[in-house]
C-alpha cells in the first residue's frame, strides 16, 4: 500500500466522518423557545391558499403566547402520504397534521391517529355542535379521531346563465330533475368537426370519477356503505343506475375527446365552466372566490343538484379537511389547542373562515351567520343544512376511492357495463374491508 | 512461479477492496439492512404502523392469482420494449448528428439537452398542455396537416405511446454519455474506410457502433432497468391511477398503491421482490450475451 | 476537376444536417419555451386557446388614477372597465368621442383588447412567494456536495472494478447493479429508520453522504469507460514503478475528464431536481429545496401556474448556461497520442 492509497482512504473518511459528527445540520426544533412551545403542524395548502393558511397561523400565534406553530407544507395527493407515514412509523411524526376528511377512518384504524376522546371531553365539546356528517366523519369505532376544519358541502350545482339564454332557455330555471338536466343539455351541446364546441355537462367530471359517482349515486337514492353491516353497497341498483345514467354521455359522446377537455377544470381562471365552454357544472365552495376572481363577468346561478323523482332531493355530501394528531406527537396538549381553536373556538373559526373563504364544520360558530350574507355562501349553507352523507367511514375507504374511480372509467370507455364495473368494485373493496377488519 | 502468482493476487484482492471500500460501506450499512428487511416483509402482512406478522407464501400465494399483477407487468413490458430501444436510438443519432463539425453546433447540443432538465413538476404540467386532445399543440399541428389527431393520455390506446414520447424527449442525458464516447472513436479509422470505399451507413456499423458498444450497452442495460421502474412522471401525468382503464397502471405504480394507499408493505414488498427477480436474471442474460457485441477497447 | 466533385457532397450533407438539426431541435425546445413563454403571460390568458404564442396581456389605461382594463364594443370603440359587477354588468368610461361620465351596461358584447407584453410579477411574486433565496442555497450546497462525493466515490469503485483484476470483482459488481434493481418504494422505511438511528433526519446528510459511498448508475458508466482505456498505458506506468493509486490518479483520471464531466453534470442534476429524498427527510420549510418549493405552487384547490413557470424558467437557466460554455470538456476525446488501437 502506498501513501496515495492510505491518502485517500482517509481523505474519504475523514469527509464523511466530519459531515457525520455536523450537529449543526441535524437541529431539530426543541421543546421551546422562549418559553413558547412550538410545535409544527403538516399541512397540504400549497398553490393558492398557501398564504391564506400562513395567514390563519399567524393569527393564532398572535393570540397564544405561549404556543407557537410551525406550519410545514407537505406536497400530498389525497391519495398517499408518503412523508406521514414513514415519520409516524419510524417515530417522528409532527405535533399536529391535516387530514382528508375521508381518510380519517382509514388511519385511525392503521394506527397513524391518536384518539381525541379526552380532549373532546375537556373541552366540553358535544357532537351536536357539529354538522352530523362532519362529526361522523371524524368518529370511527366509537372514538373521535379529528376535528373538522373547514366543511365543503358537495356540491352545489351551478349553471351559466348566459349559456342558457344564447340556447334560447330561461336564465332562471335551472334543471332539477335528471330529465330536465339530459334536456337541456342536448339543447346546449354543440360540436364541429368531432370537436366540443359546448357542453351542457360532463356528468364523471365532478372532481374526479369517483367524487362523481358518489354524488350522482345518492342523488339517484343509492348508497354505498352500510356501517350497520359493514357492507359495501356500491353495486346498488341506484348507484348502478346513476353510473348508467353517466355513461350515456360517454356513448353520446367521443369519451377521449371529453376527457382532454376535463383539464382544464383544474387550472383557476381556464376552468371550462368559467369560460362557458361547459354549461353546467357541480361547484365547490372554494370555487366561489375564484369566479369572484378571475370570471366576474360570469353571469350564473346556484341550485340543488338536480334528482330523479324516486331519488335524493337536494342531495349533496360533506367532504373538506380535518386536522389531527399523529400517534407520537410529542406536544398532544398544545397540539389539541390548534385543533380545538381551528375547529371550534368562535374566533378560530371565524379567522378561518374569513381568511380561507371556507366553512367551518361546527355549527355554532359565529361564521355561520356572517357566510349566510356573502352571495353564494348562502346557498352552500342551506345543502349544508340538509346535507345527510360523507363518504363511508370505514378503513378501505382509500382503497374504495381507487376502486371506484376504475370502475367509472371502465363503465365511460366501455369496457365494462354499469353493473358489472360496479359489482367488481364492490366485490374487491368488500374483500379489502374484511381482511382490514379481521385485524390484518 | 506459483508464489509470485499469489502476491501478485493477493495485492489486487488488497488494492481491489480498497477501492471499492466506498461502496462495500455503503451496501453494508444503508443498503443490505433494508433489502433484507423488505425481503422479510414479502412474507408478513406488513401495514407499516403495526409490527409485520409472518404469513409465510400468502403474498406470493395471492400474486399468482392476482390479474392487476398480469396487467402492470404486461404495462411495464410493453414500456420496456418500446421506450428504451426508441430512446437508445434517437439519443444515438443526435449524438451523430451532434458530433458533426457545424458552426453553431453549441447552440444545437445545448437545445438537444434542456429537455432533461426542465423540472419535473413544469415538465409535466407542459406535457399535459401539449398532449391535450382538445387544445394541445402537439394535436393541433397534426390537424393542420390533416392527421389524425389521437386522445393520447385520454385514450387507452395512446396512453402507453404518450409517455413513451415523453420519456424520448428526456434523452439528452443518453446523447451527452454517446457524444463523450463518440470523441474516442479513431478519426483515422474513418478515412481509411472511406478511402476503401466503404459508405455512411457501412461506417456506422463497422465502426462507430462497434466502438460505441461499452456506452450502448451501459444504456441499455440502464435504460431497461429504469423502464422496469418507471413509476414517477407516470405517477404524475395520470394521476396516481394507472388510467385510462388501466393502461398505465405500470408495475411500480401497482407497487406504490399497495404499499402507501393500501397500505399493504407486505403485498408491495412481494411484488417488488419479483420484479428484482426478473430484471436480475435479464440483466444477467443481457450480460452473459455482451461478450459477443460488446467490445472493450482497453481489453486484452 | 476532382476537388469540385468533392465540394458538392459536403454541402449537401451539411445542408441536411443544418434541417435536421432545426427541425428536431425545435421540437425538443418547445416545451421549455412554452415554459418560458408562460411565465410572461398573466393568469388570466395562460391557458387560454388558441394560446399565446407571443406574450400578450390586457391593455390598461389609467383612469382616475386607477389601472383600467380596455375592451372594445361591438361598434369598435373603446372603453376603460372601471368597476366589474357580479352578474355580467360593468362601470365603464368610453375612450374616445367627448369625455362622459361613466355609465354602467353589460358585458355582453365586451371584447377584451391585447396586446404584446410581458407579466413580470410572476417573476417577483413567485421568488417572494416561496422562500427562493433559501431554498436555491439549500440545493446548491447538496448538489454540489453530492458532485464532489459521487465522482470520488465512484471513480475508485469504478476503477477497482475494472482496472484491477481480483477475484470476486464481477460479483461484487453484479451486487452493486443489483441494488438498483429493488424499487425504492420498499426499501423507503427501513433506510428512513436507520437515518432516524442515526439522528440525521431534517438534516442533508441523508441526502449527501450515500453519494460519497458510491452510486451504481455512475459506477457502471465510469467502469465502462475506463474499460475503454488501453491496458498498455496502466503497464507501462507500473514498469515505471507507479502504485495503483498512482495509475488512478495520474493517468486514468485525467483522460477520462469528459466521463467525469458527464458524471459531475448527471449527479449535479439529479440532485437538483430530487424531490422525494428532500420530502421525507427535511421537517422544516427552511431547509426545503428548491424542488420542495415548486411543489408549493400546485395545490388542492388551484394551481398557481404562471409563478410555476417562472421560478421554474429562473430554476433551469443556470443550468444551461453552465451546460452550454462547459460543453467543451464533455466532447474532449481522451486524448490518446502515441498509442495505437
Amino acid at each position: 500500500m502506498t501513501t496515495g492509497q492510505m491518502r485517500t482512504k482517509l481523505l474519504v473518511s475523514l469527509l464523511t466522518l466530519s459531515l457525520a459528527i455536523c450537529p449543526g445540520c441535524a437541529r431539530r426544533h426543541g421543546p421551546s423557545v422562549g418559553g413558547k412551545v412550538v410545535i409544527s403542524v403538516w399541512h397540504p395548502w400549497g398553490g393558492t391558499q398557501k398564504e391564506r393558511l400562513d395567514q390563519v397561523v399567524a393569527e393564532f400565534n398572535r393570540t397564544h403566547k405561549h404556543i407557537q406553530v410551525r406550519a410545514v407544507f407537505t406536497p400530498n395527493d389525497l391519495n398517499a402520504d408518503q412523508k406521514l407515514f414513514t415519520s409516524v412509523a419510524a417515530g417522528q411524526p409532527p405535533d399536529a397534521t391535516f387530514v382528508d376528511g375521508p381518510q380519517v377512518a382509514g388511519w385511525a384504524e392503521q394506527g397513524a391517529l391518536a384518539p381525541l376522546d379526552r380532549f373532546v371531553k375537556q373541552s366540553g365539546i358535544e357532537p351536536h355542535d357539529y354538522f352530523a356528517p362532519c362529526w361522523q366523519q371524524c368518529s370511527y369505532r366509537g372514538h373521535i379521531w379529528a376535528m373538522t376544519y373547514c366543511a365543503d358541502p358537495n356540491f352545489a350545482f351551478a349553471w351559466n346563465k348566459k349559456v342558457f339564454r344564447e340556447c334560447g332557455l330561461d336564465p332562471d330555471k335551472p334543471p332539477t330533475t335528471i330529465a330536465e338536466l339530459d334536456a337541456i343539455n342536448d339543447r346546449i351541446t354543440k360540436i364541429e368537426h368531432g370537436r366540443i364546441i359546448r357542453i351542457g355537462i360532463i356528468p364523471w367530471s365532478q372532481f374526479g370519477n369517483a367524487n362523481s359517482i358518489f354524488t350522482w349515486g345518492w342523488a339517484f337514492g343509492g348508497g354505498f356503505y352500510d356501517p350497520k353491516t359493514d357492507k359495501i353497497t356500491a353495486d346498488d341498483p341506484r348507484v348502478v343506475k346513476a353510473l348508467e345514467w353517466m355513461t350515456s354521455y360517454a356513448k353520446k359522446y367521443d369519451v377521449s375527446t371529453i376527457n382532454g377537455f376535463r383539464q382544464g377544470f383544474g387550472s383557476r381562471d381556464q376552468n371550462p365552466f368559467y369560460i362557458g365552454k361547459v354549461a353546467m357544472q357541480c361547484l365547490h365552495i372554494s370555487q366561489l372566490d375564484d369566479i369572484a376572481t378571475y370570471a366576474p363577468d360570469l353571469d350564473y346561478g346556484l341550485t340543488y343538484i338536480p334528482a330523479p323523482p324516486d331519488g335524493e332531493q337536494h342531495s349533496s355530501w360533506v367532504g373538506g379537511w380535518c386536522l389531527a394528531i399523529p400517534k407520537g406527537s410529542r406536544h398532544p396538549k398544545e397540539a389539541w389547542e390548534f385543533l380545538r381553536w381551528c375547529s371550534h373556538d368562535p374566533k378560530g373559526t371565524q379567522a378561518v373562515g374569513r381568511l380561507q373563504s371556507l366553512l367551518p364544520g361546527c355549527r355554532t360558530s359565529p361564521y355561520i351567520k356572517e357566510a349566510a350574507k356573502k352571495p353564494g355562501y348562502s346557498q352552500f349553507l342551506k345543502i349544508m343544512e340538509e346535507c345527510r352523507h360523507q363518504r363511508p367511514v370505514m378503513p378501505a375507504q382509500n382503497f374504495y376511492m381507487g376502486s371506484l374511480d376504475r370502475a367509472v372509467d371502465f363503465a365511460v370507455y366501455g369496457q365494462l357495463t354499469s353493473r358489472q364495473a360496479l359489482r367488481k368494485s364492490a366485490e374487491e373493496t368488500q374483500a379489502e374491508l374484511d381482511l382490514r377488519l379481521a385485524g390484518r | 512461479m506459483k508464489k509470485r502468482q499469489s502476491t501478485t493476487e493477493k495485492r489486487n484482492l488488497r488494492n481491489g477492496l480498497l477501492f471499492c471500500s466506498p461502496v462495500i460501506v455503503g451496501l453494508a450499512v444503508f443498503t443490505l439492512y433494508p433489502m433484507l428487511a423488505s425481503l422479510y416483509y414479502s412474507f408478513c402482512n406488513y401495514p407499516m404502523l403495526k409490527p409485520p406478522v409472518w404469513v409465510g407464501l400468502t403474498n406470493y400465494r395471492v400474486l399468482i392469482h392476482d390479474p392487476v399483477f398480469y396487467k402492470s407487468l404486461s404495462n411495464t413490458a410493453y414500456y420496456a420494449a418500446f421506450a428504451t430501444p426508441a430512446g437508445i436510438v434517437t439519443a444515438f443519432l443526435l449524438a451523430v448528428l451532434l458530433n458533426q463539425k457545424v458552426r453553431g453546433m453549441a447552440i444545437f447540443r445545448t437545445m438537444f439537452f434542456v429537455p432533461s432538465i426542465v423540472p419535473m413538476v413544469a415538465g409535466s404540467v407542459l406535457w399535459l398542455w401539449l398532449l391535450n386532445p382538445d387544445y394541445g399543440l402537439i394535436n393541433t399541428i397534426l390537424r393542420s396537416m390533416h392527421l389524425h389527431a389521437p386522445g393520447w393520455l385520454n385514450d387507452p390506446a395512446t396512453a402507453k405511446p404518450a409517455l413513451i414520447l415523453m420519456s424520448v424527449w428526456g434523452v439528452g442525458g443518453w446523447m451527452l454519455i454517446y457524444l463523450a464516447g463518440l470523441q474516442d472513436v479513431p478519426v483515422d479509422l474513418y478515412e481509411a474506410a472511406e478511402i476503401d470505399g466503404a459508405g455512411p451507413l457501412q461506417r456506422m456499423l463497422h465502426i462507430t457502433i462497434p466502438f460505441m458498444s461499452p456506452h450502448l450497452f451501459f444504456t441499455l442495460v440502464m435504460g431497461f432497468i429504469g423502464a422496469a421502474t418507471y413509476f414517477t412522471q407516470a405517477y404524475v401525468m395520470t394521476g396516481g391511477q394507472g388510467g385510462p382503464v388501466d393502461s398505465t397502471r405500470f408495475f411500480s405504480i401497482y407497487l406504490f398503491q399497495n404499499a402507501f394507499m393500501y397500505w399493504k408493505m407486505g403485498y408491495a414488498c412481494a411484488l417488488a421482490w419479483i420484479l428484482f427477480v426478473l430484471i436480475l436474471l435479464f440483466t444477467l442474460a443481457l450480460f452473459k450475451t455482451s461478450a459477443r457485441y460488446v467490445h472493450y477497447g482497453g481489453e486484452r | 476537376m476532382s476537388t469540385d466533385n468533392r465540394r458538392r457532397p459536403v454541402r449537401f450533407a451539411t445542408i441536411i444536417t443544418y434541417v435536421a438539426l432545426v427541425l428536431f431541435g425545435t421540437a425538443f425546445t418547445l416545451p421549455f419555451f412554452w415554459m418560458v413563454s408562460t411565465s410572461l403571460k398573466p393568469a388570466a390568458r395562460i391557458q387560454k386557446f388558441p394560446p399565446d404564442i407571443i406574450p400578450m396581456r390586457a391593455v390598461v389605461v389609467k383612469v382616475g388614477g386607477k389601472t383600467c382594463e380596455v375592451y372594445r364594443q361591438k361598434d369598435g370603440s373603446e372603453v376603460a372597465v372601471i368597476e366589474k359587477i357580479q352578474g355580467g354588468a360593468a362601470r365603464v368610461k368610453p375612450l374616445s368621442g367627448p369625455a362622459t361620465p361613466g355609465r354602467t351596461i353589460s358585458m355582453d358584447g365586451l371584447t377584451p383588447v391585447i396586446g404584446p407584453g410581458c407579466e413580470w410579477s410572476n417573476y417577483s411574486k413567485g421568488l417572494v412567494f416561496i422562500p427562493f433565496a433559501a431554498q436555491l442555497r439549500n440545493t446548491l450546497i447538496i448538489s454540489i456536495c453530492c458532485v464532489i462525493g459521487t465522482i470520488l466515490s465512484c471513480s475508485l469503485v469504478a476503477y477497482g472494478l475494472s482496472k484491477i483484476d481480483w477475484k470476486g470483482r464481477n460479483t461484487l459488481f453484479v451486487i452493486v447493479l443489483a441494488t438498483m434493481m429493488l424499487p425504492a418504494q420498499v426499501t423507503m422505511i427501513p433506510v428512513f429508520t436507520i437515518f432516524v438511528r442515526l439522528h440525521w433526519i431534517n438534516s442533508f446528510l441523508p441526502l449527501i453522504v450515500p453519494s460519497f459511498l458510491g452510486t451504481p448508475f455512475f459506477i457502471f458508466l465510469l467502469r465502462q469507460f475506463f474499460m475503454g482505456i488501453p491496458r498498455e498505458l496502466s503497464e507501462a506506468a507500473t514498469l515505471d514503478g507507479c502504485s495503483e493509486f498512482g495509475i488512478y490518479r495520474r493517468i486514468v483520471m485525467p483522460l477520462s475528464k469528459p466521463a467525469l464531466a458527464t458524471v459531475g453534470l448527471f449527479t449535479f442534476m439529479g440532485a437538483w431536481n430530487e424531490f422525494l429524498g428532500p420530502l421525507i427527510y427535511l421537517l422544516d420549510e427552511t431547509k426545503y429545496t428548491l424542488s420542495l418549493g415548486l411543489a408549493m405552487f400546485t395545490g388542492q384547490y388551484g394551481n398557481e401556474y404562471g409563478m410555476l413557470m417562472a421560478v421554474s424558467t429562473v430554476v433551469t437557466i443556470p443550468i444551461i448556461v453552465l451546460f452550454f460554455f462547459t460543453q467543451r470538456t464533455f466532447i474532449q476525446g481522451m486524448t490518446m497520442s502515441g498509442i495505437k488501437g
